[in-house]
């Protein structure tokens, strides 16, 4: 859930979602030179990776792991 | 061991930061910003997709009586001075925003019919309202497009950023500060930045809420700048933002509310003042959960007029993202936590002494979400407006922070100093085994975030949740154990947010009434003994003291007039008729 993993046949590595990542979700893996989400759990579902990818190589959902629970139903 | 210098160090390059870095800049300044994400990139700053709020006579605003409105809906808390610092000053950062080549959506001709039509008197589908827009001016902004041209600018000039380098402590000897220490992302390695003048600017506390896009802002500049021993001020006073349950990150919100507001209760009853305020939470407390955004009262106007805001501000994307269906007339969920630990914009923070946002220590200076300018009080109605208060605090940071630095000589580090600042530093990625920070921070959160202990308190909840923090930030706190640099900035977060906990937790306790956002169950009605804010320090011994500071009298309300007419009556939640229905007393 949250970021999926990214398409690395699209990425092409400019790192853009790395800078656009508040909370370090992303690493840029420099065997590969391609975005790498090294802390998925970290993600908070903002999608500003998503927005600034200039090849749509990444995908947000907008559900955290499991759905929210709310007191009230 | 990495070591820098600069005549002045900015910490967070958010909307402050960047303008603080920009103005001591220009005011001749060697700057450095460090934030533990990219600087521009990241904080409240890059989520904030409303309106930049402005004053300006020339559209019609009359300065008395927006002051006279923002005070009695500050409930008299809040400090005039930088109440009229805004009304003064606002105007201009807006200007610079438009030099600095920040894009806006409506060209400025537009901005003011699209002000006037939507938000001053009657809105596009034609209710009239008294939203609290309607005393100063607002200007739509494009998502993600302030602080990032902020910072091109910023860099043009010759500010140099330091991205992904997660700020720890303050160096402080003797009430002195001289920079900061902190550690890059990547490498982990210890970085210690000597600076004549430090401008604090790293945003608000939250608790990593499921909500808001706010999982980075963890109170780390009220967390330093109280070990550091700054005052502090403001932390009983909550964030009322809510989202819908389905996808509380989303940042389009404002994109539809100000079009169509029709938040019901389990009775159909609609919710007063839109929401923003203990509505939500005093709903679900008093038994008539779950609160729905219902799109099947909406009129064909209604409709219209989210189109109009969907066509001139929307992201189609964002929209989609969410699966909000205007036109089919589906009921959303709504929560009211999803900015669950914040305190109100402007409230809490650093204790600004004079309007340079000087703190209490030599050298180090405040601004935006981290400087508690109580520019607008215990907020009755909201939401408050961040933006240009965090542009107007940190223009007036940088520069006298620069001022400052050119007058001062730069401080060494002594001895031993340096082990035992990287000791604190780094004393969890030591550690072979502990508890898990993100464990700490789901504690954390449990604590914290229910209704019953963050808006609608009593002492005895709060004396409970204080022991559970306490024991959290004695027993789990010293035992956790990072992995990696990355996991290293996790501890270094909940330990950041723990005291934030206890600070909150504190002041809450201390303030015996109720007032705009500060709800107590025991205490439901203002009282005019607490026309005064609470200080929050650390004393010689190591232990958390709080204190009165009285509003001054000449910025009182006079007590002698009614009640309803000191107040926004006709809105206050904690009216005698308000609270009937809405706390169920
Ligand atoms: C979702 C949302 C929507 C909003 N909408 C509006 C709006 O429409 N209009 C309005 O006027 N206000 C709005 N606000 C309020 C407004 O965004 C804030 O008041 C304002 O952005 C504060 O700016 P700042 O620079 O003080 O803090 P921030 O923008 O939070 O910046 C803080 C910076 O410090 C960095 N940082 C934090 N800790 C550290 C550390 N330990 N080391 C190094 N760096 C660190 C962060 O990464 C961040 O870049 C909104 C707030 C939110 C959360
Ligand atoms: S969605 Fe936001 S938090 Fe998650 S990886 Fe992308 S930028 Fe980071
Ligand atoms: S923004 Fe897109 S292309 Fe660029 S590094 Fe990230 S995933 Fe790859």
């Amino acid at each position: 859930m949250a970021i999926r993993p990214v398409d690395s046949e699209r990425c092409i590595g400019c790192g853009r979602c790395i800078r656009a990542c508040p909370v370090d979700v992303i690493r840029l893996d420099v065997d590969t030179n391609k975005a790498k989400t090294i802390y998925p759990e970290d993600c908070m579902c903002c999608a500003c990776c998503e927005d600034d990818c200039p090849v749509g190589a990444i995908y947000v959902s907008p559900e955290k792991h499991d759905p929210l629970m709310v007191s009230w139903r | 061991m990495e070591h820098m210098t600069c005549d002045v160090l900015v910490i967070g390059g958010g909307t402050a930061g960047c303008f603080a870095a920009v103005s001591a800049k220009k005011a001749g300044a060697d700057v450095l910003v460090a934030d533990k994400a990219s600087g521009g990139y990241a904080g409240a700053s890059i989520m904030a997709s409303g309106f930049w709020s402005v004053f300006n006579p020339d559209w019609g605003m009359d300065y008395d009586a927006t002051l006279c409105w923002i005070n009695k809906n500050s409930s008299y808390l809040n400090n005039r001075d930088w109440t009229e610092l805004f009304l003064r000053e606002s105007w201009q950062t807006y200007l610079d925003l438009q030099d600095w080549g920040v894009p806006f959506p409506v060209p400025e001709k537009e901005i003011q019919s699209f002000f006037q039509k939507s938000i001053i008197g009657d809105d596009a589908a034609g209710h009239h309202d008294d939203d609290p827009h309607t005393h100063y001016g607002i200007v739509p902004l494009r998502h993600r497009a302030v602080t990032p041209a902020l910072r091109n600018y910023a860099e043009g000039i010759g500010v140099h950023f330091l991205d992904r380098v997660m700020i720890t402590d303050l160096l402080e000897r003797d009430g002195r500060v001289f920079g900061a220490q902190g550690f890059p992302l990547e490498t982990g390695k210890s970085f210690v930045i000597r600076a004549k003048a430090t401008v604090l600017a790293a945003g608000r506390n939250y608790f990593k809420s499921p909500g808001m896009n706010i999982s980075g802002q963890t109170g780390d500049a009220d967390a330093m700048g109280y070990r550091a021993g700054a005052v502090l001020s403001g932390k009983e006073f909550p964030d009322m933002h809510m989202n819908i349950a389905r996808h509380p990150m989303w940042k389009g919100n404002g994109e539809v509310y100000p079009a169509y507001f029709q938040f019901e209760d389990a009775m159909g009853r609609r919710l007063p003042n839109r929401g923003f305020d203990l509505s939500l939470a005093s709903t679900i407390h008093a038994g008539y959960g779950p609160i729905l955004w219902d799109f099947g009262k909406a009129t064909e106007n209604d409709l219209r007029a989210i189109d109009e805001y969907l066509k001139k501000r929307g992201n189609p994307k964002e929209i989609e993202r969410v699966g909000l269906d205007p036109r089919g007339g589906g009921q959303y969920p709504m929560i009211g936590g999803a900015a669950a630990g914040g305190c109100q914009e402007h409230t809490a923070g650093l204790w600004p002494f004079d309007t340079d946002c000087a703190s209490n220590l030599t050298g180090l200076y405040s601004a935006g979400d981290s400087c508690a300018t109580w520019v607008w009080g215990a907020i009755v109605q909201g939401p408050p407006p961040g933006l240009a208060p965090a542009a107007i605090t940190g223009k007036r940071a940088g520069k006298a922070a620069a001022r400052f630095a050119r007058a001062s000589e730069a401080v060494e580090l002594e001895g031993s100093e340096l082990g035992v600042f990287s000791a604190r530093a780094f004393r969890w990625l030591e550690r072979k085994s502990g508890y898990d920070p993100r464990w700490v921070i789901q504690l954390l959160q449990n604590y914290m975030m229910p209704w019953y202990v963050l808006h609608i308190k009593s002492a005895e909840r709060l004396t409970s949740t204080l022991e559970l923090v306490r024991f959290l930030r004695g027993h789990m706190i010293p035992r956790m154990k990072a992995a990696d640099p990355h996991e290293l900035r996790l501890a270094h977060e909940a330990d950041n947010m723990s005291l934030n906990a206890e600070m909150i937790l504190r002041s809450s306790r201390m303030r015996e009434e109720s007032r705009g956002w500060h709800f107590r169950e025991d205490f439901p009605s203002e009282r005019d003994e607490w026309l005064a804010w609470v200080l929050i320090r650390k004393d010689e011994n190591g232990e958390m003291v709080l204190s009165r500071a009285p509003v001054p009298e000449q910025w009182r309300p006079s007590v002698g007039t009614a009640y309803a007419s000191r107040w926004l009556a006709w809105e206050h939640p904690h009216g005698e008729e308000e609270q009937k229905w809405q706390y169920g007393l």
